[in-house]
C-alpha cells in the first residue's frame, strides 16, 4: 500500500508538478504573511515584521526541497536539471557534439553490422544433427601437407583410446564403383558408411526406410544388402519412381561387372545429402553398410574418413590432444608409418573454411575501425576535459559537492553516449540490411530469409562500454578539475600572465596528443593499405584473360547419359566427335571446341624428358585432352610449331602442346621444346612428341601460369566433357537448342552447367569482391574517423597553445613561424605515425596473403594518399586556429583566459 | 538559563499530529498551537514544519484542503484522519511508556543496582 501511495504521489507530482510547486509556495507565502502580521500586531514595522518572518521561517527554498523530497521526487527534479544542464552543454559545443556522436555512431553501426553478419553467416548450421559437435578426422604426415585416409583399424583403435571423447566415431570410405541395373552399367560414387554415422548424422530418407539395427552390410556372400541412393539418382536414373524402392541392383569393382554383388534399394536419401566432408565435392549417389571385413583391412589400407560427435562440453582441442595421445601410444604398437599424425577438425570449421576468410578480413577492418574510433573518442574525451575543467573547478570552488558535479556531468555524457548510440542503432541496422542484401551475389551463403538481427549481445556490450567511458570519464574529469590541482587550473581561469594551464599544453599532454596523433595516421594507414591490397588482389584476379568474346563464349557440359564407363576410345572419340558436329550446326557459331576439363587442372605430374639422366624427374600439371580447335577457340597463339590437327588421330604419333612456361622453365629457349620428347604417365611409360609451344593461358585460378600439357583428344581416347562454343548468337539461344540438335544420337547426352566464359569467371570473383567491398567501406570508414581525429587533435593541440602563441605574439615572434613551428611537429607526427603503419601492414601481410593469396602485391600508391590525406588534415587543423591565434590581439587573448 | 527546549528528533510529528486532533489548523496555526499547548516550552523551526506535514499527509494521517483563515486569507487546512488518530494513540501511548521507563530509569537509587 505504502509503494502504491508512493507511485500515485510520484505519478501526480509528474503530471501536476507546476500546480503542486505553485500551492507550496502559495502555502509558505500564507505562513510568512500570518507571521508577519502577528509580529506587526506586536509593534514591529511592517517591512521589519516580513523580515523577522523570514529570518524565523528559515531556508524557504531548502525546505521546499526537503517538501519535494517527502514526495519522492528529488531525484527526477535533478535528473530533469541534469538532462537540462546536458542538453545546454551540448548545445554550446555542436562540432564536439556532433564528432562524438559521429565516431561513435559509425564506429558502433560499422562494427555491429559486420559482427552481426559474422554471426548470422557463421552460424549457417550445416544439414545434419546438432552440427556444433560433428568433426572429421584424417591423418598427415607433415602439418601442411594434404591430407590422408585413415585404415580401418587406426580409426578402431582411436575409436576405443578417445571413447571419453567421442559419443560416436565411425568411418566412411567413397569409392568409385560401378551400379549394373536393367539400364545398363553406369560408374558411380559410393559411400560406405558405418551405421554409427548414418545415425550420428541425423539422415532420414525421403522415401523408404533408415537403417535398422538387423541390416546387413555388404558383403561377398549376404543376400541383398539394403542401400540407400541419392535423390540425384532416383531423379535421373529411376525418374522419380516410388517403386525403385525394393528393386535390387548390382555394385560392382569393375566395369566389366563379373564381380556386381547384389543390393537392395531400402531408400532415397534427401536432396542435397553429400558426402559429410564439405571439402568433397564428389556426391555419391549410392550409400551402403561398411562391411566389418574392409574395415579389418591392414594398416596399411588406408581408405577411411573418420567422422564423430564429440561428447558434450568436449572441445576439438580436447579431442585432438586425447587423439594425438592414442596415436603416441598406438605408434608404439604398430610400425606402420609413424610419421602419420592424426587431425581433427570442427567439420562447421572445415565447411566454413572459406567464408571465415572473408569474414577474417573483415574482422580485422571492423578491430581498426574500432580502434580508430576508441583513438577518436580519447581525444575528443582529452579536448572536452581542458574546455571544462575551469568551468568545473569554478563550480567547484563555490560550493558544489563532487558528487553533485559528477551526477551533471555524467549525465550530460550518458545523453550525449544514448544519443549516439541510438544513431549507431540506425546506422548499423541500415547497413546490415544492405550487407544482407549482398550475402548471394557475394558467394558468402545462400540468400538470408531476413535480414539478420542487430546482435543484442554485441549491442548491450557497446552500450555497456561506451556508458561505462562515459561514467569514468565525467568521474576523471571531475576529479581532475576539484583535485588537488584546482587551485591551479582555477588560476589558469582568471588568464592573464599568472595562467599555468600546465595540464593543457605542459610537455607531457604534447607528448600524449602527439602519440594520439600518431596513432590515428598509423591505424588509417594500415586499414588503407589492407583495403588496397584487397582491391589489387580482387583486380588482379578480373583481370583474366578469358580469350576473345568471354560474353559470347558458351561452356556447356555434355556428357554420355549412361554406360560412360563402358565407352571405348573409339566410342569416347565418336561421342565427342559426334556432339562437336551437332553443336557446330547451331545458328551463329563461330568457333567450337573440347576439352576433358575447363580451367585445365592445376594437379601435379611429374615428367621427364628425353636424354634425362635416369633419377630426374620434372613437374607439370597433369594433361588435358583437347580438340583441335581448342586453341583458336579460346583465342590462345601458338607461339611455336603447331596446333593439332586432323592426323594426330589414335593411328599417329603421339603428340603434346606444352605451355610456354613449362617450355621455358625446362628448355634453353621456348622453340626448342619443339621436337622434343617427354613421357609421364605411369612409371613414366607414355612418350609424346612435342609438336607446339602455346601461349600461357593464365588468370582463372591465379595469375601464375600454369605449366600445362595438352594432347589430341582422337589420341588420349578420354571423352571430353567441356563444350567451349564461340558464337555470334545469344548465348540463352544456344542453351535452349543445343539439347535439340544432340537428341538422337547413338549414344545419349546430357547437358549440365551451360553458361557463358564471363559468367563463369565472375562467380569465382565474388568472394574477393565481397572482401573488397567490406574492407574499402571499412577502410573509407576508418579513414573518414582517422582525418576527423587528426583534424580535431590538431585543432584542439594549436587551441590548448593559444596564450603561448599569445604571449610569443606579443614579444614579437612573426606570425608565419609560429604558425609553421606548431604545424611542422603535427604534421611530422603523422608522418611518423603513417610510417608505422606502413610497417604494421608489413607485419599483417602474411596473415593479409593467407585471407587474400599469394597474388597480394605491395601497393605504394593509395599509402601514399592516405599518408597525404592525414597529413593536409593535421596541416589544415593546425594552420587556420594557429593562424588566427597568431594574429589575434595578445592582450585579449591573455583577458579571455 | 532559556526555559524553551528544541524538540526531539522524531517528535515533531507526533506533536502536529496533537496539534490537529484539536481542531482543523493551518501550518501557522499548527504552530501557534504546538506554542500554546506546550505553554511556549518548544521551539520548533517553523520551515521545518512544513515537509513533515507533507510527510504525514502522504503517510494518509492527515488530510489537507483549502480553506480562508481568519483574517480572510487562503490557506492550507489540515485534519486528522481515521489512521491519524489511530497513529496518535499508539505514538502517545509509546511516549507515555518511554516517559515512565526513563523516569523509573532515573530514579533508581544504588540499592536497585
Amino acid at each position: 500500500m505504502r509503494l502504491l501511495s508512493s507511485v500515485r504521489t510520484f505519478l501526480s507530482y509528474m503530471f501536476h508538478r507546476h500546480h503542486i510547486e505553485g500551492e507550496m509556495d502559495e502555502e509558505f507565502r500564507s505562513h510568512l504573511k500570518n507571521r508577519a502580521a502577528d509580529l506587526e500586531r506586536q509593534g514591529l514595522s511592517r517591512a521589519e515584521a516580513e523580515r523577522q518572518a523570514r529570518i524565523e521561517f528559515g531556508g524557504y527554498e531548502k525546505y521546499k526541497e526537503e517538501c519535494r523530497e517527502t514526495l519522492g521526487t528529488r531525484l527526477l527534479q535533478e535528473f530533469v536539471a541534469d538532462i537540462r544542464y546536458g542538453l545546454r552543454q551540448l548545445r554550446r559545443s555542436p562540432v564536439l557534439t556532433g564528432q562524438f556522436c559521429a565516431t561513435i555512431a559509425i564506429g558502433m553501426g560499422a562494427a555491429t553490422a559486420l559482427v552481426s553478419l559474422m554471426l548470422a553467416l557463421g552460424y549457417q548450421p550445416l544439414p545434419y544433427r546438432d552440427p556444433g559437435r560433428l568433426v572429421a578426422i584424417w591423418e598427415r604426415v607433415e602439418a601442411g601437407e594434404s591430407v590422408a585416409a585413415i585404415s580401418g583399424p587406426d580409426l578402431r583403435d582411436f575409436a576405443d583410446t578417445t571413447h571419453t571423447i567421442y559419443a560416436v566415431l565411425g568411418g566412411f570410405a567413397v569409392p568409385q564403383v560401378w551400379l549394373v541395373d536393367r539400364r545398363g552399367v553406369a560408374q558411380v560414387r559410393a559411400c560406405y558408411i558405418e551405421a554409427s554415422v548414418f545415425s550420428n548424422l541425423g539422415i532420414r530418407p525421403v522415401l523408404g526406410r533408415g537403417v535398422r539395427p538387423d541390416d546387413e552390410p555388404l558383403v561377398g556372400n549376404s543376400a541383398a544388402a539394403p542401400a540407400w541412393i541419392s535423390y540425384r539418382l532416383w531423379q535421373t536414373r529411376y525418374g522419380s519412381s516410388p517403386s525403385v524402392i525394393g528393386a535390387t541392383i548390382g555394385i560392382a569393382s569393375s566395369a566389366a561387372g563379373l564381380d556386381k554383388l547384389p543390393v537392395r534399394i531400402a531408400g532415397v536419401l534427401p536432396h542435397g545429402v553429400s558426402i559429410p566432408l564439405p571439402f568433397m565435392e564428389n556426391r555419391a549417389d549410392v550409400w551402403y553398410l561398411l562391411s566389418p571385413a574392409i574395415v579389418a583391412r591392414s594398416r596399411e589400407s588406408s581408405v577411411f574418413f573418420g567422422l564423430g560427435r564429440l561428447r558434450p562440453g568436449v572441445s576439438v582441442v580436447q579431442a585432438q590432444a586425447a587423439l594425438t595421445v592414442g596415436a603416441e601410444r598406438l605408434g608404439q604398437r604398430y610400425s606402420f608409418d609413424k610419421r602419420k599424425r592424426p587431425v581433427v577438425e570442427s567439420l562447421e570449421a572445415i565447411a566454413q573454411a572459406p567464408a571465415r576468410q572473408t569474414v577474417g578480413v573483415l574482422a580485422l577492418g571492423v578491430s581498426l575501425v574500432f580502434l580508430v574510433g576508441c583513438v577518436n573518442l580519447a581525444m575528443l574525451m582529452g579536448a572536452e576535459g581542458r574546455r571544462r575543467r575551469r568551468e568545473i573547478a569554478i563550480r567547484a570552488a563555490l560550493g558544489a559537492g563532487r558528487r553533485r558535479l559528477w551526477y551533471e556531468v555524467a549525465s550530460e555524457k550518458c545523453l550525449l553516449t544514448l544519443l549516439s548510440l541510438a544513431l549507431g542503432v540506425a546506422f548499423a541496422s541500415g547497413l546490415l540490411r544492405l550487407l544482407a542484401r549482398l550475402v548471394p551475389a557475394a558467394g558468402l551463403g545462400p540468400a538470408l530469409p531476413h535480414p539478420p538481427p542487430l546482435n543484442l549481445a554485441v549491442l548491450v556490450g557497446f552500450a555497456a562500454f561506451s556508458l561505462a567511458a562515459a561514467l569514468a570519464w565525467s568521474a576523471l574529469l571531475v576529479a581532475a578539475a576539484d583535485g588537488p590541482g584546482s587551485s591551479r587550473t582555477l588560476a589558469s581561469a582568471g588568464g592573464g600572465l599568472g595562467y599555468t594551464g600546465l595540464s593543457d599544453s605542459g610537455p607531457r599532454a604534447s607528448r600524449w596528443r602527439l602519440i594520439m596523433l600518431a596513432a590515428q595516421a598509423g591505424i588509417g594507414t594500415c586499414l588503407l593499405a589492407a583495403a588496397a591490397l584487397t582491391a589489387r588482389t580482387y583486380t588482379m584476379l578480373s583481370a583474366a584473360n578469358l580469350g576473345p568474346e568471354p560474353r559470347r563464349t558458351v561452356l556447356l557440359s555434355v556428357s554420355p547419359r549412361d554406360n560412360m564407363a563402358l565407352l571405348t576410345d573409339a566410342q569416347a572419340t565418336d561421342f565427342n566427335q559426334q556432339v562437336l558436329s551437332r553443336l557446330s550446326r547451331l545458328p551463329g557459331t563461330r568457333a567450337i571446341a573440347e576439352a576433358e576439363l575447363f580451367p585445365p587442372p592445376g594437379f601435379p605430374m611429374s615428367f621427364v624428358k628425353r636424354g634425362d639422366a635416369p633419377g630426374t624427374t620434372r613437374e607439370a600439371n597433369s594433361p588435358v585432352s583437347v580438340s583441335p580447335g581448342y586453341f583458336r577457340t579460346l583465342g590462345i597463339s601458338i607461339l611455336f610449331g603447331r596446333g593439332f590437327n586432323e592426323t594426330d588421330n589414335s593411328g599417329g604419333e603421339r603428340v603434346a602442346i606444352i605451355s610456354l612456361d613449362m617450355a621455358e622453365s625446362n628448355w634453353g629457349a621456348p622453340q626448342q621444346a619443339v621436337g622434343s620428347e617427354i613421357a609421364f604417365g605411369s612409371k613414366h611409360r607414355n612418350h609424346y612428341k612435342i609438336i607446339g609451344v602455346a601461349a600461357n593461358f593464365t588468370g582463372y585460378w591465379s595469375q601464375m601460369p600454369i605449366p600445362t600439357v595438352y594432347l589430341p583428344q582422337a589420341q588420349s581416347g578420354n571423352w571430353c566433357a567441356e563444350v567451349i562454343l564461340r558464337t555470334a548468337a545469344s548465348p540463352r539461344a544456344v542453351a535452349t537448342l543445343a539439347p535439340e540438335v544432340l537428341a538422337g544420337m547413338a549414344i545419349p547426352a546430357t547437358i549440365a552447367d551451360v553458361s557463358t566464359m564471363q559468367a563463369r569467371w565472375q562467380a569465382t570473383l565474388t568472394r574477393p569482391l565481397a572482401r573488397m567491398a567490406g574492407m574499402l567501406l571499412l577502410a573509407l570508414l576508418g579513414l573518414g574517423l582517422s582525418v576527423q581525429g587528426v583534424y580535431a587533435v590538431a585543432a584542439g593541440t594549436v587551441a590548448a597553445r593559444r596564450h603561448e602563441l599569445a604571449v610569443r605574439s606579443a614579444l614579437g615572434a612573426p606570425a608565419g613561424r609560429l604558425v609553421w613551428n606548431v604545424t611542422r611537429e603535427l604534421v611530422f607526427a603523422v608522418v611518423v605515425g603513417a610510417g608505422l603503419g606502413v610497417a604494421a601492414v608489413l607485419e599483417l601481410r602474411p596473415l593479409l596473403e593467407h585471407w587474400l593469396g599469394q597474388v597480394a602485391v605491395w601497393q605504394v600508391g593509395p599509402i601514399a594518399a592516405a599518408v597525404v590525406m592525414l597529413a593536409l588534415a593535421a596541416g589544415a587543423g593546425c594552420y587556420f586556429p594557429a593562424r588566427t591565434a597568431a594574429r589575434a590581439n595578445p592582450v585579449e587573448v591573455l583577458r579571455q583566459g | 538559563m532559556d526555559a524553551q527546549a528544541r524538540i526531539l528528533p522524531g517528535t515533531l510529528d507526533l506533536l502536529i499530529l496533537k496539534a490537529v486532533s484539536l481542531g482543523r489548523l493551518h501550518g501557522y496555526g499548527i504552530l501557534l498551537r504546538i506554542g500554546q499547548i506546550s505553554k511556549g516550552a518548544l521551539v520548533i523551526e517553523q520551515g521545518a514544519l512544513y515537509p513533515a506535514l507533507f510527510r504525514l499527509v502522504r503517510q494518509g494521517l492527515l488530510k489537507a484542503e483549502w480553506g480562508l483563515s481568519d483574517n480572510n486569507q487562503r490557506a492550507k487546512f489540515y485534519e486528522l484522519t481515521a489512521a491519524g488518530r489511530k497513529r496518535l494513540r499508539e505514538e502517545t501511548d509509546g511516549w507515555n511508556r518511554l516517559v515512565a521507563a526513563i523516569g523509573t530509569a532515573l530514579k533508581a537509587g544504588p540499592e536497585e543496582a
